[in-house]
């Protein structure tokens, strides 16, 4: 794709204007956005738009397997065109699809990363009421309060044991 | 002039030129990409949309998970001039589309700078970390526990088939990319630095100038990150990472070694008229600083020149670019203005002065 703006070089990044109070997307090459931005293009952030051009051309879209997401509208063919789902739907909605596309650009279609889920598991190892008691403990020692101390570390040798047994 | 904290600090943490291999390896950064499966990805998303789900975030740092993470400020960018954004940019906390778009946009940052999260960018949200060194373990931890605190608010689109569900292709899985910014003039002054980098393409990463196309980058920096998001696991994307940074730091530290034995000569001429016309240039263009600073830095981590920090050289870097001049100047400056201020800055700078 060409730049929007000067129609010279390739397009490398898009940007969203406002016209009408409705949002307008144009896409705009590396020289054009330098000089709106008034300063370098550091490749540190951008995430280039370049990248997929073409790419898509050795996936042939056939009309009759032509599927459109129910939520956000997007058409597989213009999700090909573009190179961006249109919303977390449109994954469901691709499906089979997606495989080689991914086997492609990750040399693999497998997810081995973490899941939100280890997040949640994490936080309520932190709630472990082991770690309750230790914490309190910690605490009863700080000011010096013995006798809740021993009681507490009575508490958790006793909920140890019984893990270990299990 | 805005009242954000993150506009009127000139240095980020991450320019401290402190953490391990500081000499070569400038920064880390990781950056998640996530989304929420309540809205469109933000290229769908309607303005009063956008709106919406940036109001949503805003409120997270009001909340008592919030706040305990870090001292996050939240930003309307749409409120926010365009001059003023361009310190971000150059201080690589948002992106350059960030920084243009028009559209309801926004960003949390810390007061250190080493966290970030942009708000309806390419995805709902792009949470970042960058440390100085070679410190990519530390950045991950940080992205993490930020991820953990914004999705109890914001659940994540993430499906156990396809990873973190994410706009572009190239994201979907982890929508994690870890990078390093290197700063390698002895692969470039030998002619190595072609070789060594194209290389990485096989083992899943890219390498390429921080600023420019190709891979001769200004300055003879570069950047290294992880291309794919699938098959692998964030914690075997890292360890990948800093296994191949570790061989290109060895590969440049050896290429040094061989310049002083070898070309010392050669060497010493590059150091010393850099040294010379930094010190005394009265009009600096910024192609012209970018090349002088990367012979500077060089002398300096050789001990060819004495009385340098890696932290100064990361501020001079920033004075190559234009916007940060500006501000310091609080107005616009003409081509020769931006020169002489540039030239000045770093001259006193270099003879002892602290003009940051």
């Amino acid at each position: 794709m060409l730049c929007e703006k000067c129609g010279m070089k390739p397009a490398v990044m898009k940007i969203d204007l406002i016209v009408n109070n409705e949002k307008k997307a144009q896409y705009i090459c590396e020289d054009c956005a330098e000089k709106m931005m008034g300063t370098y293009l550091s490749f540190d952030t951008l995430n280039p738009f370049s990248l997929l051009s073409g790419f898509f051309n050795a996936f042939p879209v056939e009309k009759h397997t032509e599927t459109q997401c129910p939520v956000c509208g997007t058409t597989y063919h213009r999700f090909m065109d573009r190179g961006r789902f249109g919303c977390a739907h449109c994954y469901e909605t691709f499906g089979s699809q997606l495989e080689p596309i991914f086997k492609k650009l990750h040399f693999s279609s497998e997810y081995k990363g973490r899941a939100p889920e280890d997040a949640r598991l994490r936080m309520r190892k932190e709630e472990d009421p082991v770690a309750k008691l230790e914490r309190a403990l910690k605490e009863a020692v700080a000011i010096e309060d013995y006798e809740t101390a021993a009681n507490l570390k009575k508490e958790i040798e006793q909920k140890r044991g019984d893990r270990g047994n299990e | 002039m805005s009242e954000y904290r993150a506009f009127n600090n000139i240095s980020s943490y991450w320019m401290e030129g402190t953490g391990s291999d500081a000499d070569i390896v400038i920064s880390s950064r990781v950056r998640l990409a996530r989304n929420s499966p309540e809205y469109p990805f933000p290229d769908h998303m309607t303005l009063q949309q956008e709106r919406d789900f940036l109001n949503r975030v805003q409120a997270i740092p009001k909340t008592k998970a919030g706040n305990h993470l870090d001292d996050l400020e939240f930003i309307d960018l749409s409120l926010i001039p365009k001059e003023e954004k361009m310190v971000l940019v150059e201080k690589h906390q948002i992106s350059p589309q960030l920084a243009l778009s028009q559209g309801a946009t926004g960003l949390l940052i810390n007061a250190a700078e080493t966290l970030s999260v942009m708000i309806n960018e390419e995805d709902h949200i792009r949470i970042q970390s960058i440390y100085p060194g070679l410190s990519v373990d530390q950045c991950w931890e940080k992205a993490a526990a930020a991820d953990e605190m914004i999705s109890r608010y914001i659940p994540p689109a993430f499906s156990p088939k396809w990873g973190y569900l994410t706009s572009c292709p190239t994201n979907t899985g982890t929508g994690m990319r870890a990078s390093v910014m290197l700063h390698l003039p002895a692969l470039v002054y030998t002619k190595q630095a072609k070789n060594t980098l194209d290389s990485l393409g096989k083992y899943g990463f890219t390498c390429r100038g921080l600023y420019g196309e190709g891979t001769d980058g200004k300055g003879n920096l570069f950047q290294i990150s992880n291309q794919i998001t699938m098959g692998l696991s964030e914690q075997e994307i890292i360890e990948g990472l800093n296994g191949i940074v570790g061989e290109i730091v060895a590969k440049e530290r050896e290429m040094r070694k061989r310049l002083l034995e070898k070309d010392r000569v050669f060497l010493e001429d590059r150091v010393f008229r850099a040294e010379a016309v930094l010190k005394n240039a009265r009009l600096l263009d910024s192609n012209e600083g970018f090349t002088l600073f990367s012979a500077l830095r060089l002398g300096s981590d050789l001990k060819l020149v004495q009385g340098y920090t890696a932290k100064e050289f990361n501020q001079l870097l920033l004075l190559m670019q234009p916007v940060i001049l500006e501000k310091l100047n609080r107005k616009k400056l003409t081509r020769n203005e931006m020169m002489k201020c540039r030239a000045d800055l770093i001259r006193n700078k270099l003879n002892g002065g602290d003009p940051l």
